[in-house]
C-alpha cells in the first residue's frame, strides 16, 4: 500500500477513528494499532509476515533472556544468536543470489569455464533492512544494559508500527516505547502538524520527485551514452534532488501519519545537500540509519580514535556497510566503496570546514563528489552507470536535446527550498498547529487535486526496494 | 521534534478535518456535475475536450466510435462520412470518443459518457482488442481510477481480491470531482486549437480527411514520428506477455462485465453494434500468446453472437503490410484510410 495512494487515506483514517475511540484502554490501543500495522504490510506482503513477526519474536525472547542473565559469556551467546539470525536472514534474502552469481564468476574466472551454482530466487521481503536493523538495535541496547522490552505487544508494535515499517525511518525501542507506556493522546496541535506534513510529503513525492525524474532524469537514462558533460550535470543533480524529495517525502508522510496517533518519530532529513563534507552529508541524510551505523559500528570499532589509518578505516568500512545496505549488485558495492574512500579520504585531508568563499568552495565539491554517487541507486545496469558516468567525460557528442524547461523549473524550486531557512518549514508546521480544521481539510484536498495534475504517474518510493 | 511537550489532551480536530473533508467531496461533486465533467485524462487528445466540456457533441450521430489509442489512430470520422453519404445517398454524422490505454472498462465507460441516452447513435462501433478484455489488464488500475462509477462500486470491490485493482481505487468516485475541477482549472492543453479542430472538424481521429491539405498533413505527421516503430519495439514489446496478457483471463472480470452489459443495453434500445478486433502489425500478434488469443476468440464471438451485436477481426487478412503502421500496434495515415474504407464498407449495410 503506497502512502500516496487512496487507499492508504482511507486506512489512515479507519485506523485513526478506531484507536481514537480506544483511547484510554492502552491494551486494546496498542492491540488495534499493531495489528492494523500487521494488516498493513499483509497487504502488500502476505507470504513474508512470518519473517517480520519471527525476527519480532527472536529480538523480544533474547532481549528477555539477556536482561534475566548476569553470566557474561552466555549473554555472549544470546548476542551472537540475535546477530547470526538476523543477519543471515537478511543475507539471505537480499545478498543470496548476489553472492551466488558473485562466486559463480569467480569460479569460471579461476579457470572452470563450466562451473555454475544454483540460486535462491527469494523475492526481497519489503522494508526487511529496516526492521531488521530496528530489532537488532534492541538487542544490542540490552545487551549494553538498557532494559529489555516488557511485553511482546509493546515490541510487536515498535517493529510493526506501520507509518516508520517500510521504509524507515529507523527508529530505536528507547524512543518508541516510552511513548506508548502511557496512554497515548494526540494533542491538539499534534494532528494539524500530521496532516501539514503529509501534504509536504505528498508534494515532494508526487510533483517535485516524480516531476524531476520524469523530466530531467528518465531522458537522461534513455541515452546516456549521447549525453554531454553539462547535460550529466543536469542530470546528477536532478537524480538527487529527486531521490531527495522521494525520500524525504515519504519520511514527512510517515512522521505526519505517526503524530496523528501521538507518536513522534525521529527527524530524517537535515537538508542534507548543504553539508560542509562527504560524511556530514550523509549524516543529514536519512538520519537514523547514520546515527544506527555510528552506534552500532563506528563507535565499535574505534570511532575516531587511534592512528589515522585506524580512523580512515573505520570510516571507510562505515560507508561501505551503507552503500550494501542500500541494495544488492555491484553498482551498490561500487557506490559503497567510493563512498568510504571519499569520506575517509575527506575527513583525512580535511579535519576542519574551511570558511567564507572557500567554504562554500568546498561544500559545492562535496555536494558534487555526493551526488556522483546517488546516480548508483538509480535501478540501472553497471553498463548504463558506466556510460552515465562515462558522460562527465564527454565535451561533444550527439547530445540528449535540450532541457525541459518545467522540469527545471522544479529542479531549482527544490534547491530554493532546499537552502531556505528552516524557518519556512517551521512556519509551515505552526501554522498547521494551528489552523482551523475546515482549512486543513481544504489543504488535504488541494494538495489532492495539485497531484492529480502535476504529478507524472505513480512511482514507487526509491527505498521500497531496500 | 523531541523536544515537543508530552502527549496528553484530548481533542476532536481530526473529526473535524474529516467533516470538512466530506463536506468539501459533496460540494466538489455537486459542482463537477453542474458543469458537467466527466471522467478526465490530462492527455491532449480531442476526448478530453467533451469531458471538460470545452465543446459540445453535435447531435443526432449515426455513428459512434468508441477503443483506444489503436481507433483513435485507425478511423477518420470525416472519410467515414464522406463514404457513407456517397453510398447511403444521404449526408451522415460519425463521432469519436477514444482514450489511451483503454481496457474494455474504460471503453464502456466512453460509451456511457458518450453515446448513450439521447445521444445514443444507431450504430456503435466498438474497438476491442484481446489484452483489452484481459482481468488483469496492466492499465486495468488506472482505468478504473479515472472512470469508475458509484454503480460499479460492487463489481470493483468484488474483484479487489483477485486482482491488482486496489480498496481505492473502486471508490475513486469520491475523490474524482475534485481532480476534474482541478484538471478544469488547469487545462493541460498546450495544443488546444489543434485538438479542437479534431474535435469538431475532424470528428475526434488522429488524422484529417477534411481539407485539401490533409494528405501532406498527415503525411507530415507520420514523418515526424518515424521514430516511433523503433521506440515502441524496444519499449513495449518486450512487456506485451508480462504486462499485457499477464495472468490472462477474461470471464468474470470488470472489462468484460462492462462489455457485456454495454452490447446488452444497446440491443435492448433496439440500436446495432459492431465490434472490431483492430489489425496490429505482425511483430506484435507474435508476441500474443496464441492461448490467448484462442480464449479471446471464443469469448468475443460468444459474447456478440448472444447479445447480437457484429464482430469483426481484421487480423485475420490482408493487414500485414509494415507501410500501414505507424508503430508495431497502432496505424499511420494509409492504414487509417484503408480501416475507415473497410469500416465503411462494413457499415453500409447496417445503416440501409
Amino acid at each position: 500500500m503506497r502512502f500516496t495512494e487512496l487507499d492508504y487515506a482511507l486506512f489512515l483514517a479507519g485506523v485513526w477513528l478506531v484507536s481514537r475511540a480506544l483511547r484510554g484502554r492502552r491494551t486494546l490501543w496498542l492491540l488495534w494499532l499493531t495489528l492494523s500495522s500487521l494488516a498493513f504490510y499483509a497487504v502488500g506482503e502476505p507470504r513474508f509476515l512470518v519473517l517480520l513477526l519471527f525476527s519480532t519474536v527472536l529480538d523480544y525472547v533474547v532481549g528477555r533472556a539477556l536482561q534475566a542473565e548476569d553470566r557474561p559469556a552466555i549473554r555472549k551467546r544470546w548476542l551472537w544468536v540475535s546477530l547470526i539470525l538476523n543477519l543471515g536472514l537478511l543475507g539471505l534474502f537480499k545478498y543470496g543470489d548476489f553472492l551466488l552469481s558473485l562466486a559463480e564468476r569467480l569460479g569460471q574466472s579461476a579457470g572452470l569455464p563450466g562451473f555454475t551454482l544454483p540460486r535462491l530466487g527469494f523475492a526481497l521481503p519489503i522494508g526487511i533492512s529496516f526492521y531488521t536493523f530496528q530489532t537488532l538495535a534492541s538487542t544490542i541496547d540490552v545487551y549494553r544494559g538498557a532494559p529489555a522490552p516488557k511485553r511482546l505487544l509493546d515490541f510487536t508494535f515498535f517493529t510493526a508500527f506501520f507509518p516508520q515499517l517500510v521504509a524507515g525511518p529507523i527508529v530505536r525501542s528507547s524512543e518508541l516505547v516510552p511513548q506508548i507506556d502511557a496512554p497515548a493522546r494526540p494533542r491538539a496541535d499534534a494532528i494539524g502538524e500530521g496532516l501539514v506534513l503529509i501534504a509536504i510529503g505528498l508534494v515532494k513525492k508526487l510533483i517535485l520527485g516524480d516531476g524531476i525524474a520524469a523530466a530531467l532524469v528518465d531522458p537522461f537514462f534513455a541515452a546516456p551514452h549521447n549525453a554531454r558533460l553539462h547535460e550529466a550535470l543536469v542530470a546528477d543533480w536532478a537524480a538527487y534532488f529527486s531521490l531527495y524529495c522521494d525520500f524525504s517525502g515519504y519520511t514527512d508522510i510517515a512522521i505526519g501519519s505517526a503524530l496523528l496517533f501521538g507518536i513522534v518519530l525521529p527527524v530524517n532529513f537535515d537538508r542534507p545537500a548543504f553539508a560542509a563534507s562527504p560524511a556530514e552529508h550523509w549524516r543529514r541524510w536519512h538520519m537514523t540509519l547514520g546515527s544506527w551505523l555510528r552506534d552500532y559500528l563506528y563507535l565499535p570499532l574505534g570511532g575516531g580514535r587511534g592512528g589515522a589509518w585506524q580512523r580512515w578505516r573505520n570510516l571507510f568500512l562505515v560507508f561501505f556497510v551503507s552503500g550494501i545496505w542500500h541494495g544488492v549488485g555491484e553498482s551498490y558495492v561500487l557506490m559503497g566503496l567510493y563512498n568510504g574512500v571519499l569520506a575517509a579520504t575527506w575527513r583525512h585531508l580535511r579535519p576542519q570546514a574551511a570558511g567564507g568563499w572557500l567554504g562554500l568552495g568546498e561544500r559545492l565539491l562535496a555536494f558534487q563528489l555526493t551526488a556522483l554517487s546517488v546516480l548508483a541507486l538509480r535501478p540501472i545496469s553497471l553498463d548504463d552507470l558506466g556510460a552515465a558516468l562515462g558522460a562527465f567525460g564527454r565535451l561533444s557528442g550527439p547530445g540528449i536535446g535540450p532541457p525541459d524547461p518545467y522540469g527545471l523549473l522544479l529542479l531549482f524550486g527544490v534547491i530554493a527550498l532546499h537552502l531556505s531557512p528552516r524557518r519556512y518549514k517551521e512556519g509551515l508546521l505552526a501554522w498547521g498547529r494551528v489552523a482551523p480544521a475546515a482549512d486543513l481539510a481544504l489543504l488535504l484536498l488541494g494538495v489532492g487535486g495539485l497531484c492529480a495534475v502535476l504529478s507524472p504517474g505513480a512511482r514507487d518510493f526509491y527505498y521500497f526496494q531496500f | 521534534m523531541s523536544a515537543r511537550p508530552p502527549l496528553g489532551s484530548v481533542d476532536a480536530r481530526g473529526l473535524a478535518v474529516l467533516g470538512y473533508l466530506g463536506l468539501y467531496l459533496a460540494i466538489a461533486a455537486l459542482l463537477s456535475t453542474a458543469l458537467g465533467l466527466k471522467p478526465l485524462l490530462p492527455v491532449e487528445w480531442p476526448t478530453d475536450l467533451y469531458g471538460l466540456s470545452l465543446v459540445t457533441r453535435p447531435s443526432p450521430l449515426d455513428v459512434g466510435i468508441v477503443g483506444s489509442s489503436r481507433a483513435h489512430y485507425a478511423f477518420l470520422p470525416r472519410a467515414l462520412d464522406a463514404c457513407l453519404s456517397a453510398s447511403l445517398g444521404r449526408p451522415t454524422r460519425s463521432e469519436a470518443a477514444n482514450r489511451v490505454t483503454a481496457s474494455a472498462f474504460a471503453v464502456a465507460a466512453l460509451a456511457r459518457d458518450h453515446f448513450s441516452g439521447d445521444k445514443a447513435p444507431p450504430t456503435l462501433v466498438i474497438e476491442v482488442a484481446p489484452d483489452a478484455l484481459n482481468r488483469n489488464h496492466f492499465e486495468l488500475r488506472h482505468n478504473v481510477a479515472t472512470t469508475a462509477e458509484w454503480r460499479d462500486l460492487p463489481a470493483c470491490l468484488a474483484e479487489v481480491p483477485a486482482t491488482r485493482l486496489r480498496v481505492g481505487d473502486c471508490l475513486s468516485p469520491l475523490t474524482r470531482p475534485v481532480s476534474n475541477l482541478a484538471h478544469l482549472l488547469h487545462r493541460p492543453f498546450a495544443e488546444l486549437d489543434h485538438i479542437r479542430w479534431m474535435a469538431l472538424v475532424e470528428g475526434g481521429g488522429q488524422y484529417c480527411a477534411t481539407h485539401p491539405t490533409c494528405e501532406a498533413r498527415n503525411a507530415d505527421y507520420d514523418a515526424r514520428h518515424a521514430g516511433r516503430w523503433a521506440t515502441r519495439e524496444a519499449a513495449i514489446l518486450p512487456r506485451v506477455r508480462s504486462e499485457r496478457f499477464a495472468d490472462y483471463q477474461i470471464e468474470g472480470g470488470l472489462g468484460a462485465l462492462a462489455f457485456t452489459d454495454l452490447l446488452a443495453s444497446r440491443r435492448a434500445a433496439g440500436l446495432a453494434t459492431l465490434v472490431i478486433n483492430l489489425p496490429v502489425s505482425e511483430a506484435y500478434q507474435r508476441e500474443i500468446p496464441p492461448a490467448d488469443y484462442e480464449q479471446f476468440q471464443a469469448w468475443i464471438h460468444a459474447t456478440t453472437e448472444a447479445q447480437g451485436a457484429r464482430y469483426l477481426d481484421w487480423n485475420r487478412g490482408d493487414w500485414t503490410d509494415r507501410q500501414l503502421y505507424l508503430d508495431p500496434d497502432h496505424l499511420n495515415a494509409r492504414g487509417a484510410h484503408k480501416a475507415t474504407a473497410a469500416l465503411c464498407r462494413a457499415l453500409t449495410d447496417a445503416l440501409h
